[in-house]
């Protein structure tokens, strides 16, 4: 009887190992797509995910590539790095993936992007900002999308001075994004004054220290990085205090997104100098129009979000290289990437040949009420290339 | 803690192991090394929950501080593979040792609060120390001896490793020390009357439990090719906690069982779900509500009625 239950036993782990036994190869390219969608973080990821679906749905209509249809595998990060590393092995060695897409946050974009290394497998960032990516960790197999912190530092101090900011006071949660932001500020604002950092920790919720100082500091603007609900705390803490009424403010981590908007409603406060990846009320070009247009069927509202444009451009990036390599060969592809143009919605996009980074156009502008919209939004505002 | 038909379970599962590598696809390979490092995980953290009878809240702390060191030791200061893994595992104990002496000094849910709040402090360090750590970007680039950056290579490695600390847990487990836990977990007073030093066999455990722990932390580091701050989160003690209790926290095997199978379900079903979480809490819930022993005790159950 005990060799019976031994042999069930040995049964059940080749039973588990088997249903992790490769798939069937279907003629297809497979896209592996790890974004966070689950937790704190999904609604991030599924906004890329929808740039995603929306670009591989677009260019499976017309035919695929070549007459190859793209396949999406899509895994969820769990904001893990050990966790992206694990799916990401999964998708290569048992679905035979050779392009990934994501994940959408620093520290799991680097462990991601270090496997892509080891494995030569395509790997391109769509959101991630850390500049350690496609800097002290560049590789030939990792292309990076977002603008990266210092390039935001650069554009930042265009809207400092263009606010008129004298001095400057920062706040926000210290870590990576924060601090790396901050010092491309510093390191270009020139004759703008440095009136002190005000940090606190992560997923802080009781704000009334910080805010005290950032009242009582002489800084005219200040420039911060709450986000999430942590953004939402601060505003309606700071808000009594009159904060808002006494500084300018200048938000980073993508709080012109409508989702911040949405969240906070009539609560955010008017003036806040924001930015976003993209805006649905943009009506620069047909193309942003024509895209908006799909991404409002697909997400089935007007009032889309500035995730899926990072997914969007990630896919047709992919495909255009794929196009013009002439094969799905991870070589000859990431040869493709390297000085690739693409048509974006927000105009020619180009990942650089030496530094593997796009650096997307971001929109910045003052966060109002504008007649006819359901939330604030912001207004005016300019595209920053 | 420790059976014969355990020590077969055991042979069994080795066998298997040494199977994978010629099933001829390389997935499974990554499984089964994904897997080893868990269930190592999992064995450390039931030298101090199941055999002593302390759970802790913040065993990932350990893992964290084996894997860093390793990654800074073989990264940074270049040293050999041996030496960085010893370093690695000393550091991890000695860690322990120092956390260890003060929770020891508590009891129950006072003992499990303590090792969180240091399991905090530890992943607030790894947040913020980012010369040594590289901050929330975490420690990205491990340098792994070019003989193991072949994954076949990895996983014997992995197997051997993780097949010596079982040898190193069983005769633990199975020593006098190993039954003088087991006392103590059962009844501390009456050990101490036996002439126990309560307190040092507790801290002992504590230790070898961190340092087995650390052992895993640099398979995890040299696997991921990094090491990141969220590996010392409390989440990811919870994680291993659940883990024992699946698996069966009062013997040996339980914890590699739970991990096993943990890891297994949560990579197949996140092929076809997004709420992996769900899942989880379903197996927290079934496991506190209908299984207090893990699969373990449902085998053990199973097999109770026929010999009746």
């Amino acid at each position: 009887m005990r060799a019976v239950g031994i042999a069930r036993v040995c049964a059940a782990i080749a039973g588990a190992i088997s249903l992790a036994a490769p798939a069937r190869a279907e003629d297809t390219i497979k896209i592996g797509v790890i974004l966070p969608i689950s937790g704190g973080a999904a609604y991030v990821g599924q906004g890329i995910g929808d740039g995603v679906r929306l670009a591989v749905d677009q260019i499976n209509a017309v035919g695929g590539i070549k007459g190859r249809k793209l396949e999406i595998l899509l895994r969820d990060e769990m904001l893990r790095p050990d966790a992206s590393v694990a799916a990401a092995k999964e998708l290569i060695t048992k679905d035979g993936v050779k392009f990934i897409i994501g994940p959408a946050t620093s520290a799991t974009s680097l462990a991601v992007s270090e496997l892509a290394k080891t494995e030569h497998i395509v790997n391109i960032s769509p959101s991630a900002k850390t500049e350690a990516i496609t800097g002290s960790k560049l590789h030939e197999y990792i292309f990076q999308l977002a603008p990266t912190t210092d390039v935001d530092g650069v554009r930042s101090v265009g809207v400092l001075n263009k606010i008129g900011a004298k001095s400057v006071c920062f706040t926000g949660f210290d870590y990576a994004y924060t601090q790396d932001w901050f010092k491309a500020i510093k390191a270009n604002m020139g004759a703008i004054q440095n009136a002190g950092e005000f940090l606190v920790p992560l997923n802080t919720t009781d704000y009334s220290t910080v805010i005290g100082q950032l009242i009582a500091s002489s800084c005219d603007t200040v420039v911060g990085t709450m986000y999430g609900g942590g953004f939402i705390a601060f505003v309606k803490q700071a808000a009594p205090f009159g904060l808002f009424k006494t500084k300018k403010l200048l938000w980073g981590a993508n709080t012109g997104d409508y989702a911040v908007a949405k969240a906070l409603g009539p609560d955010f406060p008017e003036g806040v100098w924001a930015a976003a990846s993209d805006i649905w009320y943009y009506e620069g070009s047909d193309a942003h129009a024509k895209y908006q247009a799909a991404l409002a069927q697909l997400q089935g509202r007007k009032e889309t979000d500035m995730w899926p444009i990072t997914g969007y451009n990630a896919v047709n990036f992919l495909a255009a290289a794929i196009e013009k390599a002439g094969s799905d060969d991870p070589k000859a592809v990431r040869d493709a990437l390297e000085g690739l143009t693409i048509d974006s919605p927000l105009g020619p996009l180009t990942v650089d040949a030496k530094t593997h980074r796009a650096n997307s156009p971001e929109f910045y502008g003052q966060v109002n009420s504008v007649a006819g919209s359901p939330v604030k939004r912001m207004s005016p505002y300019e595209l920053v290339k | 803690m420790t059976s014969r038909p355990q020590l077969i379970f055991l042979l069994a599962v080795f066998a298997v192991l040494a199977v994978v590598p010629f099933l001829g696809a390389r997935y499974p390979v990554e499984l089964a090394t994904q897997v080893m490092i868990f269930s190592l995980f999992a064995l450390s953290l039931n030298v101090l929950a199941g055999q002593t009878g302390n759970l802790s809240f913040g065993h990932a702390a350990f893992l964290s501080i084996g894997g860093y060191a390793c990654a800074y030791f073989l990264t940074r200061l270049g040293w050999p593979l041996a030496v960085s893994m010893a370093g690695a595992v000393i550091m991890s104990a000695a860690a322990a040792l120092i956390i260890g002496a003060l929770c020891v000094r508590l009891n129950a849910i006072y003992f499990s609060m303590l090792t969180l709040a240091f399991s905090m402090l530890v992943w607030a360090v790894a947040t913020k120390w980012r010369s040594i750590t590289g901050g929330d970007d975490g420690f990205v680039g491990v340098d792994v001896p070019i003989y193991l950056t072949n994954p076949y290579s990895f996983f014997w490695f992995t197997l051997a490793v993780c097949a010596l600390s079982v040898v190193a847990l069983w005769i633990l487990s199975a020593s006098a020390m190993g039954h003088a836990l087991v006392a103590i977990r059962e009844n501390p007073t009456r050990a101490s009357f036996l002439g126990m030093n309560v307190k040092r066999m507790r801290l002992a455990a504590f230790v070898i439990a961190g340092a087995f722990a650390g052992l895993a932390g640099c398979l995890l580091a040299m696997y991921v090719r990094g090491m990141y701050p969220q590996t010392a989160f409390w989440t990811q003690s919870g994680q291993v906690i659940i883990m024992v209790l699946l698996g069966g926290i009062h013997s040996f095997i339980g914890p590699i069982i739970g991990a096993a199978v943990l890891y297994l379900l949560e990579v197949i079903t996140e092929q076809y779900t997004e709420y992996w979480s769900f899942v989880m809490g379903l197996i927290l819930l079934a496991i506190v509500m209908a299984f207090p022993e893990g699969l373990v005790g449902i085998f053990s159950k199973l097999r109770a009625p026929r010999r009746s």
